[in-house]
């Protein structure tokens, strides 16, 4: 379903509202299911109640909404969200490598699906304030610059998946290497502001960080 | 900001900084913006390549009690019958005058005004106020109403058949939500009056004695 048609027929009334909800809910369900598991979240007995708190967020917060293509990209941002404050609030994290005979993690791959392997390589940490989280959510919502040049977001993926080579980075961006540096250097900047301006948490370790620079 | 800063942020976004306690706060906030990076890239690929599985007896149950608990939230409407749930991914006409006349969109005032006309028009007339007869019909002659699957070919096809048979026969269509056909036949004396009878019959409608009748052709909701 792309977002068009989910704006639609979310504003027909609360009985199509119940319709769309149905329509979403297997493919939600299987989706989170086997992301929760990937990411090493313990959904357990709890997948029902994070899927419950996503569809609240459908009904009521899908102004939110921002793409004229598949909702699902939206929707896995939405879960992801709640998955971490769900993890957050139980303070109950279980390693990838204990998830394989865990009887609670809903997730069977000899049941549901030939090729899935358990994850092993990936360990998750969410020990960081919400504020991170919100300046990424930020950031993907920047525009571009300039029509064709690079948003910050991208910069960031690229040394992290690509190469962490200035001079790679100048041919990503198209610029030179002494305009990569700068573009760099704004990047953390960036990431900065919006840090500063997420953050409330006094316990924050990236808070404390800050107070810590300011410090010295 | 310095350029040592930026090269340890950077330096630890990439993985590559040193193990142990980190050097500086360039450093702590490169590692966790590596972290959230590299949890959103592997939650966002996690959850668009979930392997396809059909959902079990289980899972219908647990989709149905969370759809109960969504509703115990005021997030749904408080009652639908299984009668009144439609399958996935079909409209019909009756359920988008539903949705509209029950929903809280711009449109809700239209669909309450067309649907009274509607029953006027199906409800009313035909239980034969005399009184308002005149003023509703616009004439004395008593007019049926057909409902049908598909008005606007039957009121075609009667027009042919009827015309075929001698008699003079109209369709004037009446804009309304579902629009109306109504339908004027007259024939002369000559004409062949047992064909029009039964072609008039045998689309359901009751043919009085004289030379001419005038009904409505309405499509039935689904």
């Amino acid at each position: 379903m792309d977002a068009k048609e989910f704006l639609r027929r979310m504003s027909l009334g609360a009985r199509e509202q119940e319709a769309v909800v149905r329509e979403l809910l297997p493919e939600l369900r299987r989706r989170t299911r086997f992301a929760a598991f990937q990411a090493g979240i313990n959904a357990g007995d709890r997948l029902d109640d994070l899927l419950q708190e996503v569809c609240v967020v459908l009904l009521t917060k899908r102004d939110d909404l921002r793409t004229d293509g598949s909702i699902w990209p939206w929707i896995g941002r939405v879960v992801y969200h709640k998955a971490i404050d769900l993890q957050r609030h139980h303070a109950r994290f279980v390693q990838p490598s204990a998830l394989g005979d865990d009887a609670e993690t809903d997730w069977d791959p000899g049941q549901h699906g030939a090729g899935v392997t358990p994850p092993g390589s990936y360990e998750p940490r969410y020990e960081f304030s919400d504020c991170i989280r919100r300046v990424f959510d930020a950031l993907e919502q920047e525009p571009a610059p300039r029509k064709g040049s690079r948003r910050t977001l991208d910069l960031l993926h690229f040394h992290l998946t690509v190469s962490d080579e200035l001079d790679d980075l100048a041919r990503f961006l198209d610029c030179s290497r002494h305009a990569a540096a700068e573009r760099r250097s704004y990047a953390l900047k960036k990431l900065r502001e919006l840090c500063a301006r997420f953050c409330g948490d006094d316990h924050c370790g990236l808070s404390m960080t800050q107070a810590r620079q300011r410090a010295s | 900001m310095t350029d040592k800063e930026t090269d340890a942020f950077f330096a630890a976004l990439a993985g590559k900084a040193a193990p142990g306690e980190p050097a500086n706060p360039a450093e702590v906030f490169g590692r966790a913006a590596r972290e959230e990076l590299v949890a959103r890239q592997a939650w966002d690929d996690a959850f668009a390549s979930a392997p396809p599985h059909e959902p079990t007896e289980q899972d219908a149950a647990l989709n149905e009690r969370l759809i109960g608990q969504l509703r115990a939230r005021g997030l749904l409407a408080q009652e639908v019958s299984a009668a009144s749930r439609r399958p996935a991914g079909r409209s019909s006409v009756w359920s988008r005058w539903r949705d509209a006349v029950l929903g809280d969109g711009w449109i809700r005032p239209l669909a309450l005004a067309a649907s009274v006309a509607v029953v006027s028009l199906l409800v009313l007339r035909p239980l034969g106020d005399e009184d308002m007869a005149p003023a509703l019909r616009g004439g004395d002659a008593a007019r049926e109403v057909l409902l049908v699957p598909d008005a606007a070919g039957l009121q075609q096809r009667l027009v042919v058949d009827l015309t075929a048979a001698g008699a003079t026969a109209t369709a004037t269509q009446i804009k309304l939500d579902p629009p109306v056909w109504r339908v004027v036949v007259e024939w002369p004396a000559g004409a062949d009056v047992q064909r029009i009878r039964k072609i008039l019959q045998d689309a359901g409608l009751q043919v009085p004695q004289g030379q001419s009748v005038e009904f409505d052709v309405v499509t039935r909701h689904q």
